[in-house]
């Protein structure tokens, strides 16, 4: 539900986007092209309340006085005397020449008339405005100016009737015959014959005209007519404008909203994208350049038709195709080449995903071979076509021949495909079948492959060595436990017999003997505490070789634990009459083990090179550390010689074969299961008479021992 | 008054073995060869030490162990084969008062013998005897005033640089002292660098005072790599 509502988010951002860019680019466009044929006052106007109080009826209404005034001049008519939404009069010396004034009664000056609350007047060049019953200031400062608000009328200092009539009038040159035009033109017009000639004059001593005064009244709401031109078409304009401002601006703020929109939600959309990215990263690049061209192409070809709407459609849709390319580009750079059909096939030439060698041979060969059976098959298909049409276009019976031949095309391509689907699941379970031996060998388990697999019965041979293997090393360590278990039964057996023996020794030898019968008491006793010791011993060594030692880890100073060895052995080093050098560090070297059997360890290498060792010879016992181990070397010259094939640590194994000596020869033994026990390693070597033992362990960071500062 | 020791093991010749060594120390002894006998004897007659081997047919040495504890206190060692550590410390947590493996020492275990049956009898006055700053460690007790050491109440003669290192080491019982601290401390401040054997050599001589088998000690302990300590029991 909610990773639901996460994803429709997600598509809901990016579709508010593509929508929102493309509402502001189409809206955005026509404000723009707006923007060049329009000036801001127009806009500014069409939003205003009252017709009257905007720059296209002050045109119009210059417009129209400019008209009448022409009329004075040259008779001619336009069409704004037939506008019924104004009420005009043209009169000499307050004779009427010219007007509509129906439903007017009297001559305009009342500025009183219903459904008429714009009143001007012109009389000698200059005008006067009168709007709701007050006076409009219309010249202000008397200069002319090209501005906005300004009334475009005769009377200013710098335009006066003569200018603002302009080229209409001289063009016609003065002193045409006012009567006849007037009498002709205006069937409206109340034509006064006899006035009109008594004008004359004053054309001749002033402008002409002097002493006209035209009148107009306009409509407060302007209704349609005929011809519907002039106010109406003022005030229709104006509402026209407002729609088309308000369509424009509310689209385009609706896209720019979407776009907000669609960024609030940036965390979805980003996702959606990603997912696309991932979904388009699937396509082989062919494809895509492919659908690309099949997009662009007949758009540059229609180029000329732009503004068909269906075209419009048609390359809006390919911008938002355009919005999943770029994506795509920007998700999967670097893996646009890889994904594709020359991608697909370099990598199963070069084999990718198959380990090894023989594997990806196996492939190269494979893919070859498929490329070869692909190219002939489309040439047979072709050619099978060609055949097949030829014999259709002439009706031959022998139609069934190239049918044929393309159903065993097909049938042989099955099989080739077959084939190849066979050979590719068994270069996979080459990989899988050495993944399963590698598994073998490092003793883990390995998966098997399934029944049907190629490759099954080999995988079933090779599950069955290894449980053979496993089986083999199970024995073997429960022999080895089995025999552990024995010798500490044994030892413990022995135990009891050797307890009445060492008993009646001891009291023996308390008795008054002769002296001969003494001696035999004394080697009687010497020889029952050396089979106890060999005793406990071997019961040590069995369960440190079992692992079945019980270790008091400690941090401890391994140079120290030397230096109190070496002084707990003072008095039989001192009594061997060797010559023990020894070299060890002043500062502490930190290891983990257990102390107690670490002291076994070096006490029976000591106890070692004191028995075994040349008389009066020199013996070395050093200890060096890297930093990441102590290594500890015991070196001596041996008295016997040392057999090179013998293994010293292995039980019972003396360097003298007599075995006269009073050792149990499992010193190296204990001292080497201890060691592996307590995680260091124990090497042994000699060289000609010279024995050497090296004992290393790794070091440990120091921590902070317990108990050893100062009070 | 000869204190009487009860013998208990299947192995009759190291039941004898056992006898004999002890009744020429001139202890009384009784024999059993099995838990029942030691039960009964243990019960009925006035002994005053039990030595119990392990392994024994009809009741085990360590279910007799517990079946005498519940009627009479007095010290029991155990005597058994099986030397692990954990045996002992299973022998121990059943009550035992020390345990001592085969093959034994005999003079080990004479010195055993000793040394439970002086607390025994001296369990009695111990309390009258206790004055205020003794330290008592086991078998041991410390008279820091008088510098004195006695071992089952014997006092033990040290020389003046022994006393001086188990004074430090009874007044820190369980702590563990590095050689060089040691040295630093009873030899007052000589830097040594031969601390480890001078202080070794003492250890060992203390031991042989007050260790009942001083090759394996169970209060002046080495520990191995870090230092040397008073076990604390």
């Amino acid at each position: 539900m909610d990773t639901k509502w996460k994803k429709s988010k997600g598509i809901l951002s990016v579709l508010f986007l593509l929508i929102g860019l493309t509402l502001m680019a189409i809206f955005g466009g026509i404000g723009l092209l707006g923007a060049g044929s329009l000036e801001l006052g127009d806009v500014a106007d069409s939003f205003r309340s009252d017709y009257q109080d905007t720059r296209r009826f002050r045109r119009e209404i210059s417009y129209d006085l400019r008209a009448m005034l022409e009329f004075v001049l040259t008779g001619e008519e336009t069409s704004c005397f037939q506008d019924e939404n104004l009420r005009w009069g043209i009169w000499q010396d307050e004779k009427l020449l010219a007007g509509n004034l129906n439903g007017i009664t009297g001559n305009l000056t009342g500025h009183q008339e219903p459904g008429y609350n714009f009143y001007l007047e012109y009389r000698d060049g200059k005008v006067q405005i009168w709007k709701d019953g007050a006076e409009v200031d219309v010249y202000g400062d008397e200069v002319y100016r090209d501005q906005w608000e300004q009334w475009e009328l005769p009377g200013y200092r710098n335009l006066d009737t003569e200018l603002f009539v302009g080229g209409g009038w001289t063009d016609s040159g003065r002193g045409f015959d006012l009567s006849g035009i007037t009498g002709a033109a205006t069937p409206m017009a109340t034509a006064v014959p006899g006035e009109t000639g008594g004008e004359e004059p004053a054309a001749d001593t002033g402008e002409p005209w002097d002493g006209v005064t035209i009148r107009l009244a306009a409509a407060q709401t302007p209704v349609y007519f005929y011809h519907s031109m002039g106010l109406y078409d003022v005030a229709d304009t104006l509402y026209t404008m407002r729609l088309a401002v308000c369509i424009v601006a509310g689209c385009f703020l609706l896209g720019v909203a979407l776009v907000v929109w669609s960024l609030l939600w940036r965390r979805w959309m980003a996702l959606t994208f990603r997912a696309a990215g991932r979904l388009t990263g699937k396509i082989w690049l062919e494809i895509k350049l492919l659908l690309l061209a099949l997009l662009v192409g007949p758009l540059m070809v229609s180029l000329s038709y732009a503004y068909e709407p269906i075209f419009l459609a048609f390359a809006i849709g390919l911008c938002w195709v355009m919005v999943f390319y770029l994506n795509d580009f920007l998700c999967n750079r670097g893996r646009l080449c890889r994904v594709s059909f020359c991608g697909w096939l370099a990598g199963k030439l070069r084999g990718d995903g198959l380990d090894l060698p023989l594997q990806r041979r196996a492939m190269r060969s494979g893919v070859v071979h498929l490329m070869a059976v692909v190219i002939l098959a489309l040439g047979a298909a072709a050619f099978d076509l060609e055949l097949f049409l030829s014999a259709w276009r002439s009706g031959s019976i022998r139609i069934w021949v190239p049918f044929l031949i393309g159903l065993v095309g097909l049938v042989l391509l099955g099989i080739v495909f077959l084939h190849w689907k066979e050979e590719r699941a068994m270069i996979e379970d080459l990989g899988a079948l050495s993944d399963q031996i590698e598994a073998v060998r490092r003793k883990q388990q390995g998966t098997m492959l399934a029944a049907e697999r190629p490759l099954a019965g080999l995988s079933q041979a090779v599950a069955d060595i290894d449980s053979g293997l496993q089986q083999a090393v199970e024995e073997r360590l429960r022999s080895e436990r089995m025999k552990v278990e024995l010798i500490t039964n044994v030892s413990h057996d022995l135990k009891t017999p050797l307890t009445s023996i060492l008993s009646y020794a001891a009291l023996l030898e308390e008795e008054e003997l002769p002296d001969h019968v003494r001696d035999y008491v004394t080697i009687l006793n010497d020889k029952a505490q050396r089979l106890k010791n060999m005793v406990q011993e071997v019961f040590d060594v069995s369960k440190a070789a079992s692992g079945n030692l019980n270790l008091h880890w400690e941090e401890l100073d391994l140079a120290k634990l030397l230096r109190q060895t070496l002084a707990d052995q003072a008095e039989p080093i001192a009594a061997s009459g060797l010559d023990l050098r020894t070299r060890l560090p002043a500062e502490p070297v930190l290891i983990r083990a257990d102390g107690d059997r670490l002291y076994r360890v070096f006490q029976n290498l000591i106890q070692n090179v004191l028995q075994y060792s040349l008389e009066g010879s020199r013996a070395y016992l050093t200890l060096e550390t890297n930093g990441e181990s102590g290594r500890v070397c015991v070196q001596n010259i041996s008295r016997e010689e040392l057999s090179r094939e013998k293994d010293f640590t292995e039980r019972f194994v003396r360097g003298d074969e007599s075995r006269s000596d009073g050792g149990s020869g499992l010193g190296l033994a204990i001292a080497k299961s201890f060691t592996e026990a307590c995680g260091g390693t124990f090497r042994l070597r000699t060289d000609a008479d010279l024995f050497t033992v090296e004992v290393e362990f790794p070091c440990v960071q120091p921590s902070l021992p317990e108990g050893t500062e100062s009070v | 008054m000869e204190a009487c020791v009860l013998v208990v093991d299947d192995d009759r010749e190291i039941v004898q073995a056992i006898a004999l060594l002890l009744e020429k120390e001139g202890y009384r002894v009784l024999r059993a060869y099995n838990g029942l006998e030691a039960l009964e004897l243990a019960c009925e007659r006035s002994v005053q030490l039990i030595l119990l081997d392990v392994m024994m047919p009809r009741l085990d040495g360590l279910s007799a162990l517990m079946k005498i504890r519940e009627k009479r206190n007095l010290p029991i060692i155990v005597l058994s084969a099986k030397s692990e550590d954990s045996d002992k410390i299973l022998g121990l947590s059943m009550g035992a008062d020390d345990y001592v493996s085969k093959p034994y020492n005999p003079q080990e275990l004479l010195a055993r013998v000793r040394s439970q049956l002086r607390r025994y009898t001296r369990l009695g006055d111990v309390h009258a005897e206790e004055r205020s700053g003794e330290i008592v460690n086991g078998r041991l007790t410390y008279l820091p005033e008088a510098l004195e050491l006695r071992v089952d109440g014997e006092p033990v003669r040290l020389t003046a640089t022994e006393t001086r290192i188990v004074d430090l080491l009874m007044r820190n019982l369980g702590r563990i002292f590095p050689a060089e601290e040691i040295y630093r401390r009873v030899w007052d401040g000589e830097e040594a660098y031969a601390s480890e054997n001078t202080v070794m050599v003492h250890i060992r001589h203390i031991r042989e005072k007050i260790e009942l088998n001083p090759k394996e000690p169970e209060y002046l302990k080495v520990v191995w790599g870090i230092g040397y300590k008073m076990e604390k029991k």
